[in-house]
């Protein structure tokens, strides 16, 4: 019975992508959400890495090209 | 300087680094972005005639450029071997599958990012990307950073889906604990 309704954390936190897309089975969704309820510990996991994805979408950097390749395209292109 | 050579160097000049910033943080490697940053401006120069300017000149350079990237991931993606069943998570969970104790999240001081904060956390999230297993953050970066759905993705990466979502779950679990280690120590 216990197996029936309780899944494992690392069972959880792989149903967790397969959430963000729909793909759960009606109970696959049901014993996540259980399990989301009462481990604090996997809910924390699932806020967090939220927090990372939506950040990484964003993501800049202050990275520049360098100048001679710069150059060495814009020649290229002058020349087609 | 005729019409040609001026639009050449405004182009460069303008849309090159933006390329690059974008393509570098989504491929790593800096040499394989610039190749791709010249790809898209050969290809864009090439259809310059044809572009019929529905879209701006910058968001059909940045079209080029992702379908560039992709198209790396895509060759990159065949020659990469998964490493199927070996488990790198080895010390993430105990023998019943639970979170062991050194693994287990903890709480992230994380209300709102001061612009500050934000660039550490960025260059900590870069570093912590990087130690992704190849495959992995080739995943990671598709899902998430080019928002593209499992199923392209398996098409492109020539994975299968159950492979797909056990590379995305030791990704994530990779990089949160990565960020927890390194990020929060800043904190």
């Amino acid at each position: 019975m216990k197996q029936f309704f309780f899944i494992s954390c690392k069972q959880a936190t792989f149903l967790l992508s397969k959430k963000e897309e729909g793909k759960l089975t009606w109970m696959q969704w049901w014993r996540l959400s259980l399990h989301l309820v009462l481990c604090k510990v996997c809910k924390l996991f699932e806020i967090q890495t939220n927090f990372i994805t939506h950040h990484v979408a964003h993501q800049q950097v202050d990275a520049s090209m360098a100048d001679t390749k710069k150059q060495e395209i814009a020649e290229q292109l002058k020349q087609l | 300087m005729n019409e040609k050579t001026l639009q050449a160097d405004y182009w460069v000049s303008k849309y090159a680094d933006m390329l690059y910033a974008y393509t570098v943080v989504r491929v790593t490697d800096t040499n394989v972005a610039e190749d791709i940053v010249q790809e898209t401006f050969l290809s864009a120069w090439k259809g310059r005639e044809t572009y019929n300017g529905d879209a701006s000149e910058k968001n059909w350079l940045f079209t080029i450029c992702k379908n560039k990237i992709i198209d790396y991931f895509r060759k990159k993606g065949n020659s990469l071997v998964s490493y199927g069943e070996f488990d790198t998570n080895s010390g993430v969970f105990d023998d019943q599958d639970h979170w062991t104790n050194e693994s287990a999240p903890k709480n992230w001081k994380t209300n709102d990012m001061q612009p500050v904060e934000r660039k550490e956390f960025y260059s900590v999230l870069e570093m912590c990307k990087q130690k992704l297993q190849q495959l992995q953050q080739q995943v990671f970066v598709m899902k998430y950073m080019e928002d593209i759905d499992s199923d392209e993705i398996c098409k492109v990466l020539n994975i299968t889906p159950s492979n797909y979502w056990v590379l995305i779950h030791r990704a994530k679990i990779q990089l949160r604990k990565c960020m927890e280690f390194n990020w929060m120590k800043l904190a």
